[in-house]
């Protein structure tokens, strides 16, 4: 632990996002999407970050703004994990039989379509975005990332010896993926969770950015980088301080991951 | 080979079926859609009718499909202006922006890449992985918004945002594309600059790397000589399958810097439900992404003959 100080900022840093999104849950010092006339204020101590072009208090929607950002993320990690796992694990149990092949070239075509992508697709059948269709999209278009990561972790559990002995004691290969796979591909997992999460928070952000994300009544980080626009040039803190929350959430998750991966496998340590 | 051919056909197949399907089989009327909600039910049927929504949607898959292979993306559902024209003019300025920022993405990466494999462990090596680091951790278009505001309209150095076609003045063309070369390049070599720095670990640790600078051979030079072309195949394979996250990257930077390229042309026409258009434009970036990763596949076994034996061995 004392020598992974990657592990430490990053649960630092991603602490310091589920606070902000717990504190938001029951206190923000002003109501978020309450329009005022105090418009563009700079920061001061009743507006720690200023407010924005509606007169909406920024300090007070960065803090909203953490909750969507981890709903997404769990949301996305969520279908990316449950779906593309047991496919990976699959394909490594049936590495022979044409199961195997044809899931992880069903992966590769997934593959050619990236998150952003997937949810302009999405965006465009449905005449809007959505936080449903962004954080599905997400989802899906990080399945074979984790499909692989198992598939290659499942296979290196496969070939040691007490899955031999497990076989030969009768137990079916469901039963294998099930007690003995699972089990052990489970910290390969973590990490790669750690890191969609990240990539998660970032094509969310730029699915808000371009106006396909979260409807307007939603404060998410990247809808309040879109909104700001028209103020740029003389207001840059709009832009600011939720771009400098999404790159805190993003590195947190990261560095969280890096030094998950230094944890479970510490012969890595070099392969930055 | 001939395999790897068969699956990318296959692939490109499946991949069209896909596209097809979310555009019209999701819940929700194409028609509606493209009208708005407000529309009276006697023009949804009208378009429905246009656009020959009320046939099967197998015959329609078909003839879409058999349109894209010869070339033809189909016309706009709104002006049903032909889209062709429109994607080859767009295309153009998509692939400038992509080239430049794949470029600026080397020229940064390459030398913080040696020199944070050189100087590993001390203190300007760190500083180099927390860049890398950062970069990976900005979104885009936060470098791209910091970029135009500070050095475009504040600084006045290079042009904030918008396009001069090459043809009207090759300066004005050229820089216009820097800001959004630089944003592109920037958070890419921040993925690069850790591919390059082990290459460059790898290459150091090697016997010939040691025996240069033994027989007198100077770091750099003993870098550049040797190192270089030593690493470079791992390097290529990376920016090959960069290139298309650098064509999704595109989609955000043409819409923070106002370039008229494919990118912010989707986005637009998905504000505009002129789905027909929308559908040909994911098609063309899908197969984009697939063509570019059939070609890093086969450059694999070109460059590197030993893969060519046991060609279900690496598909890993």
């Amino acid at each position: 632990m004392r020598r992974n100080p990657a592990l430490l900022i990053g649960a630092a840093m991603v602490a310091l996002v589920v606070v902000f999104a717990l504190i938001s849950a029951v206190w923000t010092p002003y109501n978020p999407t309450e329009v005022t006339p105090g418009r563009l204020l700079p920061p001061s101590t009743a507006h720690l970050m200023g407010t924005d072009g509606f007169g909406q208090d920024i300090a007070s929607r960065v803090l909203v703004g953490a909750r969507s950002c981890l709903l997404v993320g769990v949301v996305a990690v969520g279908i990316g994990a449950l779906l593309g796992v047991p496919l990976g694990v699959t394909a490594a149990v049936n590495q022979h039989s044409w199961l195997g092949t044809v899931i992880m070239r069903a992966t590769d075509i997934v593959y050619a379509f990236p998150a952003l992508l997937l949810a302009i697709i999405l965006a465009a059948a449905r005449g809007s975005g959505s936080t449903v269709t962004a954080m599905t999209a997400i989802g899906i278009a990080s399945i074979p990332a984790f499909a692989r990561v198992s598939r290659g972790a499942a296979l290196q559990v496969l070939s040691q010896d007490y899955i031999i002995a497990a076989r030969s004691a009768g137990t079916t290969p469901g039963g294998i993926a099930w007690r003995h796979v699972l089990p052990n591909i489970t910290p390969v997992v973590l990490v790669q969770a750690s890191v969609s999460f990240g990539l998660a928070i970032l094509a969310e952000a730029a699915l808000s950015y371009l106006g396909l994300g979260t409807p307007p009544t939603t404060p998410t980080w990247g809808r309040m980088i879109y909104e700001s626009q028209p103020y740029l040039y003389t207001n840059l803190n709009l832009a600011l301080w939720p771009g400098l929350f999404i790159a805190i959430a993003v590195l947190g998750f990261n560095l969280l991951g890096d030094g998950l991966r230094e944890l479970v496998d510490p012969t890595l340590q070099d392969v930055r | 080979m001939a395999r790897r051919v068969g699956w990318f056909a296959l692939s490109m197949l499946v991949a069209s079926i896909v596209v097809f399907a979310l555009l019209n089989l999701l819940p929700g009327d194409v028609a509606g859609v493209i009208l708005g909600p407000n529309a009276s039910q006697q023009s949804i049927d009208a378009l429905r009718e246009q656009l020959g929504l009320n046939q099967n949607i197998v015959p329609r898959y078909v003839e879409w499909l058999g349109a894209m292979l010869t070339g033809d993306l189909g016309s706009s559902a709104l002006t049903g202006a032909p889209v062709n024209p429109v994607v080859a003019d767009k295309f153009g300025v998509t692939l400038s922006l992509v080239l430049f920022g794949m470029l600026a993405a080397v020229l940064i990466a390459l030398p913080l890449g040696i020199l944070a494999a050189l100087r590993r462990g001390r203190a300007d090596g760190v500083l180099i992985s927390g860049f890398s680091q950062l970069g990976m951790a900005i979104p885009a278009f936060v470098v791209g918004i910091a970029l135009s505001v500070v050095v475009g309209a504040k600084l006045h150095w290079l042009p904030a945002n918008g396009y001069v076609p090459i043809s009207r003045s090759f300066g004005q063309w050229l820089s216009h594309l820097i800001l959004p070369a630089l944003t592109l390049g920037l958070v890419q070599s921040a993925v690069l600059v850790r591919y390059v720095r082990s290459a460059f670990i790898d290459v150091i640790s090697q016997d010939y790397y040691r025996t240069a600078r033994a027989i007198g051979w100077r770091r750099w030079p003993a870098i550049v000589r040797h190192g270089l072309r030593n690493a470079s195949l791992q390097i290529v394979t990376v920016l090959g399958l960069q290139l298309s996250t650098l064509f999704v990257g595109a989609i955000v930077v043409e819409s923070v810097f106002v370039l008229p390229g494919l990118g912010s042309y989707l986005v637009q026409m998905v504000g505009n439900r002129d789905l027909p258009v929308v559908q040909s434009i994911v098609m063309i970036l899908v197969a984009l992404v697939l063509v570019i990763n059939l070609l890093v596949d086969l450059s694999y076994t070109l460059i590197d003959p030993r893969l060519r034996a046991g060609e279900d061995e690496v598909d890993d």
